[in-house]
């Protein structure tokens, strides 16, 4: 009985939570990626016109466009907004100021990416080239710092902890490793999952990994042992998005539909500790990115007809 | 007569040579002779010249996508008889970049079924396999459908063997509708796959009620 009103209850919740569209950026052509600010007060997006735009938000004022000459395979934008990262297929890799328009960092890499991602403090960006070992720059100095371990099949997902202290990989060999932040130190691994990791973010307090892929689990690992500490039940399909709220309460997870990774997936808001699912929204479209903002909120955008909608999710 | 049983990259050595002070240094400490009416810098000339022909090119290698599980059961037939889909058989041998045959290397394979579904529950369509002494391999499965974010059929590899590099890399064929009859101009229209040496004729065997399809795929790893 109480566990049929626990369940009411949380559908009645994830009913009222609906999401609403709170800025639609005007765009020339649909969006592939869209990097969010957690500063929540710019975006960009690249688009099939190959073109990378940049919005101030949530007012969606177009704040620059800047010509990308080849296929881009991923992005990312440092927390504070100052920095746009994208890896291209030929395997050209630039990091532009978003003020400027000045490219910081330009290279070539024998591969594209995987993935792209910067610590917190936007000073570093590690870079996961297709198959290659993980590479970790030092943003205004243009200086590689280090290399992580070199691993079958590369890296599909990399995090930094808040304060840079230690780095997370969900690796194509299925394992997820943790690094020390300041070193590239291998320090723990957990060997659970089956299939690829796809994503992974560290809990606010750095001491845990939230680690998901292929296996269709979200797992909360402990950063020190790389143990599990709780795996959540099955999900629908394969996590492909993972983030955790700045108040280190909720957890967002992304999910990659499975038999067409072009179709829409859900997105499931989870309490961090104990796992409960407290949202589970569908959109009407492919989720192209988003995150938390550092106001609490999670914002999330799609393409429309009217241009890239971003929605408040929560 | 070369009478070579003395190669250099078996040894441990801290600071490798190159592969011309390597014969040398053979010929210096006997273990190279050189029939007298070769000269020894002619000698080793020729068999460096010689060993570049014999060189394989390393497979290209080409991205392990998002759905690899380990664990795979041994197992060289994937197709189950009530399986839809074109019977397919795919064969090859692997071997190193010196065109030496890898015996026993390990070959993990997976791939979509004929409606382009991988089955990420179970392991249908996954096998490892195992390269026999020769280095060759064989297994039998049905012709992978189109995933939808793929452009292309394809079948995965990751392929081991020890003083190797692993290799991981797709398997691609010449009858793909998506190349339209011509892999040689239309093979990149699916961004993934990097070189036409990828993708592999297809020869139709059978007969007209039991259509089959083949093709070969050799699997070249660079030493470590």
């Amino acid at each position: 009985m109480m566990r049929a009103l626990a369940a009411a209850l949380l559908l009645a919740g994830t009913l009222a939570a609906q999401p609403a569209v709170v800025a639609t950026l005007a765009s020339a052509a649909p969006a592939n990626f869209f990097v969010l600010a957690r500063s929540g007060k710019s975006g960009a997006a690249v688009c099939d016109d190959h073109k990378l735009r940049v919005w101030a938000l949530p007012e969606g004022r177009l704040l620059r466009t800047i010509d990308l000459a080849e296929l881009i395979d991923a992005a990312a934008m440092s927390g504070d907004g100052a920095w746009i990262a994208v890896g291209d297929h030929s395997g050209g890799y630039t990091v532009w100021n978003a003020a400027t328009g000045a490219q910081q960092l330009q290279f070539r890499m024998a591969y594209y990416p995987f993935a792209l991602a910067f610590s917190a403090d936007a000073k570093r960006l590690a870079i996961a080239p297709a198959g290659e070992p993980v590479q970790i720059y030092d943003v205004a100095s243009r200086a590689k710092l280090f290399e992580l371990e070199p691993t079958v099949g590369g890296t599909a997902a990399v995090a930094f902890s808040g304060d840079g202290s230690r780095i997370a990989t969900a690796d194509a060999d299925t394992i997820v490793r943790i690094y020390d932040g300041g070193t590239g130190k291998l320090l723990a691994r957990n060997t659970d999952f089956l299939l690829e990791p796809l994503a992974v973010s560290f809990t606010a307090d750095g001491k845990r990994v939230l680690a998901g892929g292929g296996d269709l689990t979200i797992a909360l690992l402990d950063a020190a042992t790389g143990s599990a500490v709780r795996k959540s039940a099955k999900l629908t399909d394969p996590v492909i998005y993972l983030e955790v709220s700045p108040d280190g309460q909720l957890a967002a997870a992304g999910l990659m539909h499975a038999a067409n990774m072009l179709m829409a997936a859900p997105l499931i808001v989870s309490e961090v500790e104990s796992g409960r699912k407290v949202q589970e929204w569908l959109p009407a479209g492919r989720m192209l990115g988003g995150g938390w903002t550092v106001d609490g909120h999670l914002l999330a955008a799609t393409n429309s007809d009217s241009g890239l909608q971003i929605w408040r999710v929560r | 007569v070369l009478d070579f049983d003395a190669g250099p990259e078996r040894g441990t050595m801290k600071h490798r040579l190159s592969r011309r002070d390597a014969l040398l240094r053979c010929a210096a400490a006997g273990a190279l002779r050189v029939a007298p009416w070769l000269g020894l810098s002619e000698a080793v000339s020729a068999l460096q010249a010689q060993e570049q022909n014999a060189a394989r090119k390393p497979t290209q290698w080409n991205e392990i996508g998002p759905f690899y599980k380990r664990l795979a059961p041994s197992q060289s037939q994937l197709k189950m008889e009530s399986d839809p889909g074109l019977p397919l058989t795919v064969s090859g041998e692997v071997i190193s970049t010196r065109g030496d045959a890898l015996a026993r290397a390990r070959i993990e394979i997976w791939q979509a079924d004929y409606r382009g579904l991988y089955d990420l529950e179970g392991y249908r369509f996954r096998a490892a396999l195992s390269a026999d002494v020769k280095g060759k391999y064989s297994f039998d499965t049905v012709m992978p459908g189109h995933y939808p974010a793929r452009v292309c059929q394809h079948i995965h590899y990751l392929v081991t063997a020890p003083g190797h590099k692993p290799l991981i890399t797709q398997l691609y064929f010449a009858t793909d509708p998506v190349f339209e009859g011509d892999p040689d101009h239309n093979y990149g229209r699916d961004p993934l796959v990097l070189s036409r040496e990828l993708v592999r004729p297809v020869m139709l065997t059978g007969d007209p009620k039991t259509v089959e399809a083949k093709v070969t795929f050799e699997l070249v790893l660079e030493r470590l």
